[in-house]
């Protein structure tokens, strides 16, 4: 399978992209030029020059350091969602998928309860009600997108479960974590990672949507939302304020769509071998 | 078909005893006293009976199961609080709010209805040509875009520098249009690729085949046996984008400031109104849950046997 990843060009541009925006915020401190936070009354507004490479906004803040910075602060707050929704969701869909009984109910039930709420007003009201900040936000996203995960690795694991091999490795033997580690695990794992993958997309724009409308990071702090949300009172003037943050968004954006449109087209003849096509999309549209 | 609405209405009832836990959990997650917190915003640091007042009127000096009870009493009676921000009772602050919200919800399903049947059957029709290649490049770009980005975009070029469109507000249709399209331009794109796989689904059909054969136009084989097939799947994404545009519409209305539900709830977040917040986490739940059912059934009706299925795999639903 990996040969035939980078034969589609649309999974190669998405993840140099991707890899692009990683090592700019990986190296971000070394890469801006001004104090991403420190404020110039005495120079609103700049157009760029050899200072200000993209001029400054309106605290005469560099707009480029300001830009680079926040790239550490969208995606590690990405990531470390996605992380903290991988090992929740998965623990908890697979208990439900492979144990079933009782505890398969509980998980389904609450499962449902949640999922009778819109998704963005959840995460909304959650991150509301603790107050703004980035540690709020991040709670309130994982509160909302663990769900996607338990769902759907809990009808993997049923799925894959009755399985001939799972039969036969149970009736040679084996013992629970050896059949979940050794013959279930493998199995959903590269579905597993492309829902994460395009999941991720997702979770970017959750969390400028919720920074934008001042539930994220607080000022002074540079997030990509959290710079649309102060440039709206000036942004009639100063279009760029607004432009460039929003590009950033949608540039990384695209690149996880692109993945994700080529790994649709690779891992749909596999999925629906064990009958999973549908569904797995289906949550992905969502 | 009557037993499974009765079914269905059964498996309601687990599901909004669990709504109603979860939204009465909400004000628990506020930090430190929410009463204290609430008079706090209305002026200066308040007196200790004012605090003692408000935590006894909200039963916040009750055990936190009394509490509860309290409140699904209150709830059953329709009466959601009162918004410490105007004195009014939430729910009638939220009701006059839900028009708005409502008419732009309408208006951008209207849109998407209008946009995708369209772009979604010559995307069929005309699979791999350019007409396919542009509803995948919309899906593609709009499901990348922020949406409150793309308002921002919108207001900057037709209102400020083309002055063609009113900047914000609620008024005649014209005040509709860029909030519609704001909201209606990625899911229709959605739709249309989602149009399009159901379609060229059925096309693959022997049956299907076998009328194009027989020299049935493609027209009609679209009508007759495409959209039929393809109105299931639609229906059931759409009971999950009511999701977005309820919620979406919160980020749009403060964007366009369009005075509906969302923008409400966010300023009484930033207020620290949190009654408003609860009674519009409860409504939105109710609007969701109450529109999916009618979805199902409405499914069920058009195709009995994918919906059996699915009532037998439990939380396979939505």
């Amino acid at each position: 399978m990996s040969r035939k990843l980078w034969r589609k060009p649309m999974i190669l541009i998405g993840c140099l992209i991707l890899l692009f925006y990683m090592v700019v915020a990986c190296l971000a401190p070394a890469l801006v030029p001004n104090n991403p936070d420190e404020i110039h009354l005495d120079s609103l507004f700049l157009p760029a020059d050899a200072t200000y490479p993209l001029g400054t906004d309106f605290l005469g803040r560099c707009s480029y350091s300001r830009l680079i910075m926040a790239s550490r602060h969208t995606l590690g707050a990405a990531l470390l969602i996605e992380g903290i929704v991988l090992v929740v969701g998965v623990t908890i869909g697979g208990l439900a998928g492979y144990f079933k009984g009782w505890l398969d109910k509980v998980i389904i039930s609450i499962i449902d309860i949640l999922l009778a709420f819109p998704g963005i007003i959840l995460a909304l009201v959650i991150a509301g009600m603790l107050g703004p900040g980035m540690k709020n936000l991040i709670i309130a996203v994982s509160a909302v997108h663990w769900i996607g995960y338990a769902r759907i690795v809990r009808n993997m694991v049923i799925s894959v479960k009755e399985k001939e091999f799972v039969t036969a490795a149970v009736s040679l033997g084996s013992n629970h974590p050896q059949i979940i580690f050794k013959h279930i695990l493998p199995n959903i794992l590269p579905f597993i990672l492309v829902y994460a993958t395009l999941n991720l997309g997702l979770l970017i724009l959750n969390i400028a949507g919720l920074s934008f409308l001042g539930l994220g990071v607080q000022p002074p702090t540079a997030e990509w939302g959290a710079m649309l949300n102060e440039a709206r009172p000036y942004f009639r003037d100063y279009p760029a304020l607004m432009l460039l943050p929003g590009a950033a968004i949608l540039v990384i954006g695209l690149a996880f769509q692109l993945i994700g449109e080529g790994l649709r087209d690779i891992l749909s003849p596999r999925a629906s071998q064990l009958g999973l096509e549908k569904r797995i999309l289906a949550e992905l549209e969502e | 078909m009557k037993s499974y609405v009765f079914k269905r209405l059964l498996q309601l009832i687990p599901v909004l005893l669990g709504v109603s836990v979860v939204t009465f959990t909400l004000i628990h997650l506020a930090p430190g006293d929410p009463a204290h917190f609430m008079l706090q915003k209305t002026g200066a640091e308040p007196t200790k009976e004012a605090l003692q007042a408000l935590r006894h009127e909200m039963g916040l000096d009750l055990p936190i199961w009394q509490q509860y009870l309290r409140w699904c009493e209150q709830i059953l009676q329709l009466n959601l609080g009162i918004s410490i921000k105007s004195g009014d009772t939430v729910l009638k602050e939220l009701l006059d709010r839900l028009p708005a919200t409502l008419e732009l919800a309408a208006s951008s399903l209207a849109f998407v209805v209008l946009v995708a049947f369209p772009l979604g059957i010559f995307s069929a029709m005309y699979k791999g040509r350019w007409i396919d290649q542009l509803s995948r490049a919309m899906a593609i770009v709009f499901g990348a875009m922020p949406r409150f980005w793309l308002g921002l975009l919108f207001i900057y070029f037709f209102a400020v520098k083309f002055h063609v469109l009113p900047v914000a507000g609620r008024g005649d249709a014209v005040h509709l249009l860029l909030p519609t399209l704001t909201l209606g331009l990625g899911m229709s794109a959605n739709y249309a690729r989602l149009l399009r796989t159901s379609l060229l689904e059925v096309f693959s059909q022997e049956y299907v085949r076998a009328a194009r054969a027989r020299g049935v136009k493609p027209g009609q084989l679209v009508i007759n046996y495409g959209l039929k097939n393809a109105l299931v799947p639609i229906l059931t994404a759409f009971g999950m984008s009511l999701g977005q545009l309820l919620g979406g519409s919160a980020i749009i209305e403060t964007v366009f400031s369009w005075p509906g539900i969302g923008k409400f709830a966010l300023e009484s977040i930033m207020n620290r109104d949190y009654m408003v917040v609860q009674g519009y986490a409860l409504l939105m739940a109710l609007i969701f849950v109450v529109v999916n059912l009618c979805i199902d059934v409405a499914c069920m009706l058009l195709d009995p046997k994918t919906k059996k299925l699915q009532v037998k795999q439990a939380g396979g639903g939505k």
